[in-house]
């Protein structure tokens, strides 16, 4: 903000404060900054225009007995409550309070009401250490003890592992189990596609073929029907009856 | 709230031990059939797969007999390429295995098909001429069908035969031996791989052990399942045959000896002869990387050297002879070589000529 914004607006703010000491609005308008600074320019019509809205309202008028009937009714309040405080009291009669005594719960708990969580659980623990003065207790034993369970605590909020939780385990197992039995049924709906002897392979090849893909490389030699061909693909034991006939004489021709 | 804490902990980890070993026992159990299947497939370019593809719609289209016949077959042919690939020396199916997969495949399914011919061809040679000459001149469409025939009769005719002499040789009863002759065909056959084996440990009692066998490899022979048992048997004779040596002892039970009138070092030549001309899988496999026509050719040449090698340090051919097969090509070569073996072939005899 330049320096000349700040001289306007001071003396625009003492024209606000002090209506009949200070400089009046309808001047300020004629104030040589405002040729140049339309911010201040829009600041003083904002303030006029606020003027003339509250000049234009009519005066506030209070009820005539308000003022008295407001202090009235405080006076009143005031006055029930230290009743209330000394019927307490002497309804006790008997009883021998400490002189100060409600000056000092009340003051307690102000106090109280004042200091954050942890200076309270620090403050009572003292309180109560103090009381057993037969014990010597180490230097800072309140804070070292309160920083302990502050870190106990802090352990126990952090996240077990995923897997140390009973439920994914049992999760876990149950999701093998499902697998297992899945993969125990697929062979057997896989069995009877190719039992039909009809299935095709994720390949696109008949599986059936392949099945006699030996009959198929070998066919040249196996449609082969000399005789040396036909007589060396007999069955073993049809050579062995041969050559064994074929020496015992007993051939036919 | 301490209780329910454990409960949950256990329970978790209980269904987390289940879940492990049903993964491990799922992973295990995916490992199916189809999974080798699927590897194949992936292996192959588009035009080997549109191949094989057409070849499932031509199978489909044949009978559910024909499809069964050629499903045994491929399961045949699949042994013999594991025999093929078993029967390699270590180095060269360390060889095998260093390949590509599609030369691998290729030189495996070469050295099945090597293995049928070698296969198919021993057992051409224990047929009667007749058999062979009839089958061999039928119509191929109807070829399949003859030599299905043709197998049926003969294993109800060498099944009733052996269980009739293996009976009487192990002395069962009549009614035993009837019994048996009546159970259907494929008990039938154990029927007489059983007997079989049994002979062989009353001879053995009798005569002592087989010539060129040890009493531990006896033992071991006859803990065997009697097809095994059998095996074991036709593979000794074979081998004593090809070195010359007598085998005694016979498929069928009687202590055999060499073909008459033969001499003992022209029949372990011509044995040798038969071995060597065959297509060698290690000579196969040292030419993987070839293409497979050229792979064969080279493996043809080695089989050919070898035999003129038999021919000529066997006294199996004079030198002129030696000079004029050396000019043959392959297929008359192998046409000589035929011929040369035809000693070896067990002389057919009609039933009613046995002893």
């Amino acid at each position: 903000m330049k320096h000349d914004c700040r001289s306007f607006r001071a003396a625009l703010e003492s024209a606000l404060e002090s209506p009949r000491e200070g400089e009046p609005l309808e001047s300020l308008s004629w104030n040589e900054h405002l040729l140049g600074c339309a911010e201040c320019r829009a600041l003083l019509e904002s303030e006029e225009a606020l003027e003339t809205l509250l000049e234009s309202l009519p005066a506030p008028k209070l009820p005539p007995r308000l003022a008295r009937r407001v202090l009235a009714r405080l006076r009143t309040a005031e006055h029930a409550r230290e009743d209330a405080l000394d019927r307490l009291l002497e309804r006790a009669a008997q009883t021998q309070a400490p002189p100060g005594l409600s000056r000092r719960v009340l003051a307690g708990l102000e106090s109280a009401r004042a200091q954050p969580a942890e200076g309270a659980a620090e403050a009572r623990l003292d309180a109560l250490l103090e009381r057993a003065r037969a014990v010597e207790t180490p230097g800072h034993l309140a804070q070292r003890v309160l920083a302990h369970v502050a870190e106990e605590r802090a352990l126990s909020r952090k996240r077990r592992p995923v897997f140390a939780r009973a439920s994914v385990r049992f999760a876990l197992a149950a999701g093998l189990l499902a697998a297992f039995g899945l993969w125990a049924i697929w062979p057997a709906r896989e069995e009877p596609a190719r039992t039909r002897g009809l299935a095709q392979l994720p390949d696109g090849v008949d599986a059936r073929m392949l099945e006699h893909i030996d009959v198929l490389e070998q066919w040249e030699l196996l449609r082969r029907n000399d005789l040396d061909s036909l007589l060396s693909t007999l069955p073993r034991t049809d050579q062995l009856l041969l050559e064994m006939g074929s020496e015992e004489g007993v051939l036919g021709g | 709230m301490k209780n329910a804490h454990k409960l949950g902990t256990a329970l978790a980890l209980l269904a987390l031990l289940v879940a492990l070993f049903s993964a491990r026992a799922g992973a295990a159990s995916e490992e199916d059939p189809l999974a080798g299947a699927r590897r194949r497939w992936a292996a192959l370019d588009t035009r080997a797969r549109a191949q094989l593809e057409e070849r499932w719609q031509r199978y489909q289209s044949l009978p559910a007999e024909e499809q069964r016949a050629l499903d045994l077959r491929a399961e045949r042919i699949r042994e013999l390429r594991q025999r093929a690939q078993e029967r390699l020396a270590p180095e060269l199916r360390a060889r095998v295995e260093r390949l590509t997969d599609d030369k691998r495949e290729a030189l495996l399914s070469e050295l099945a098909e090597n293995e049928t011919a070698r296969l198919g061809a021993r057992l051409r040679a224990v047929l009667p001429p007749e058999a062979v000459q009839r089958l061999e001149n039928a119509r191929p469409e109807d070829r399949v069908r003859y030599f299905e025939k043709y197998q049926a009769q003969q294993r109800k005719r060498v099944t009733s035969y052996m269980l009739e002499r293996l009976g009487a040789r192990l002395g069962l009863a009549k009614d035993e031996i009837d019994g048996l002759k009546k159970l259907p065909e494929e008990q039938r056959t154990a029927q007489v791989l059983a007997l079989r084996q049994r002979l062989a440990q009353v001879e053995t009692r009798e005569q002592g052990l087989p010539p060129g066998m040890t009493q531990a490899e006896w033992e071991s022979w006859l803990a065997l399942a009697p097809e095994a048992f059998f095996e074991c048997l036709a593979d000794h004779v074979r081998e004593r045959q090809l070195a010359g040596e007598e085998a005694g002892i016979s498929r069928g039970g009687a202590r055999s000896s060499a073909p008459e009138g033969i001499a003992i070092e022209r029949i372990r030549a011509l044995r040798q002869l038969e071995q060597a001309t065959q297509i060698a899988p290690a000579d196969l496999v040292e030419f993987a990387e070839a293409a497979p026509e050229v792979r064969r050719e080279r493996a043809e040449e080695r089989a050919r050297q070898r035999g003129l090698a038999i021919l000529a340090g066997g006294g199996l051919a004079s030198a002129e002879e030696l000079a004029e097969y050396r000019r043959l090509s392959g297929a008359a070569f192998a046409g000589v070589v035929h011929e040369l073996l035809a000693p070896l072939r067990t002389p057919w005899r009609a039933p009613a000529e046995k002893r």
